[in-house]
């Protein structure tokens, strides 16, 4: 640890320190873990993976290090100030620019697609997990909650952390039903915020935020979501709701966008598209 | 794609690359104690062989860039910073391969000398973590039989069979 100084606390946790040696400013992140049985194996596959991943739009992991007599360790990441949500509060003028949306939007999904050629799914994206350069507008991703393999997500909550606007129906319902569609639906979630300037879908609480959902995509069916009825014994409860016209609720985006938008928000995961699947969307070659 | 597979096993093999003579030195037989108790205790669990080589593989990295530090007549006199080492790099190999990993105390059951407490072990664990800098997933021979098992199209039954008798 002496190689770093601690600056200010972000969050519980969570430091803004400086690097000693290269007058780096990082993000530091403290685990510690019970001493009962050694380091977590999860943990020890995770780390191994994170520090494996190279992407120009995901926040490299970039050391390391014990801490307290080897009871814990502290995960040393770049630092990056700006997050979507203040970027959008700062510059409203350039996210008003539909090539700047498109730009940002591709390396989400480039993120993204990256995490989920590793089997991983990030399961935190939201704004204030996504970072801009302002200079550059180079989008990246952190993963402060920490991402999830699927080897281990039926023993963790993966979401306690991911702003409920931002979370997929399946994920709302049942947090079995994690998947790395969970990640195309957030993802889905910011491309309509960055037009917008606000989220889609904004509810009061994680109990609305479903019902807010089904008001705007419309309440599942047999026909729309085969099974849904299945795994979510509740539906019944829920107003029958038709989808709404997107193009009205997002307005200003081109119909290519509003198609992918579409593609990103299929309410059922198993037909919705994957990152890769929407890189090559037509929404992007022009 | 399947060549450059193979060529990125190799080139990532040699990035990994340790100086594997120093075992030559009289902590040769610490060593060969240390991998044998090993040995033992992944035929008594039916560990995988891939956990056995991983095991292996930290305890030799461990060493290789440690050893540089502490001199080998202070290793040799303490015979139980060899066990604890062997411990835990036996209980990360588990985590990384086995499903089911036995408790630390279990895992020291088989004819051990010294038996550590697992605040000990997860001491240990942390310090050949960071030493080995996180890279708990080397390339090992095992990875090449893989590959050339694949390659020569055996079915996943055989292929798995052949690793086992490895």
């Amino acid at each position: 640890m002496e190689k770093y100084k601690l600056i200010a606390k972000i969050k519980k946790g969570v430091f803004q320190g400086l690097c000693l040696l290269s007058s780096q400013t990082v993000t530091l992140k403290q685990l510690g873990f019970p001493d009962n049985e050694g380091v977590p194996g999860s943990l020890i596959k995770e780390i191994t993976l994170l520090q494996a991943m190279r992407h120009a739009n995901i926040i490299r992991l970039i050391d390391v290090v014990n801490h307290q007599e080897q009871s814990s360790i502290v995960l040393v990441y770049e630092s990056m100030e700006t997050n979507l949500t203040s970027f959008i509060r700062i510059y409203p003028k350039v996210m008003k620019i539909p090539r700047t949306i498109k730009e940002l939007l591709r390396q989400i999904l480039l993120a993204a697609s990256y995490y989920h050629s590793f089997n991983i799914v990030h399961g935190g994206i939201k704004p204030a997990n996504t970072f801009i350069d302002p200079a550059t507008n180079t989008l990246k991703i952190t993963d402060f909650v920490w991402p999830r393999t699927l080897f281990n997500s039926n023993t963790e909550d993966p979401n306690e952390e991911l702003g409920f606007c931002y979370k997929a129906p399946e994920i709302l319902v049942e947090h079995k039903q994690f998947s790395t569609a969970i990640d195309v639906w957030s993802v889905g979630c910011i491309f309509a915020e960055m037009v917008t300037q606000k989220p889609l879908f904004s509810a009061t609480s994680e109990f609305h935020q479903l019902a807010k959902i089904f008001s705007i995509m419309g309440t599942p069916s047999e026909e729309t979501w085969p099974g849904f009825s299945r795994i979510y014994r509740y539906l019944h409860i829920y107003n029958h709701c038709k989808p709404k016209d997107l193009r009205k609720l997002v307005t200003g985006l081109e119909p290519a966008g509003i198609d992918l938008l579409h593609k990103l928000l299929y309410m059922d995961p198993k037909g919705r598209i994957t990152a890769r699947q929407a890189l090559e969307h037509v929404y992007f070659q022009n | 794609w399947e060549d450059q597979e193979l060529s990125s096993l190799i080139s990532k093999e040699s990035d990994e690359c340790f100086d594997n003579n120093r075992h030559t030195t009289p902590s040769a037989n610490h060593r060969r104690e240390a991998v044998e108790w090993m040995l033992g205790v992944v035929s008594h669990y039916s560990f995988t062989a891939l956990t056995a080589v991983l095991a292996v593989n930290y305890l030799d990295r461990f060493f290789d860039r440690f050893g540089g530090l502490e001199s080998e007549k202070k290793q040799q006199q303490q015979p139980w910073m060899t066990q604890l080492a062997a411990v835990s790099c036996l209980s990360l190999a588990a985590k990384v391969e086995e499903t089911h990993v036995p408790l630390l105390l279990d895992l020291q059951m088989e004819g051990s000398k010294y038996v550590f407490e697992a605040k000990t072990i997860q001491k240990m664990e942390i310090l050949i973590l960071s030493t080995l800098e996180w890279k708990m997933n080397p390339v090992t021979p095992l990875s090449f039989l893989d590959y050339i098992t694949r390659r020569l199209g055996l079915k996943s039954y055989l292929s798995s069979e052949f690793l086992k008798r490895c």
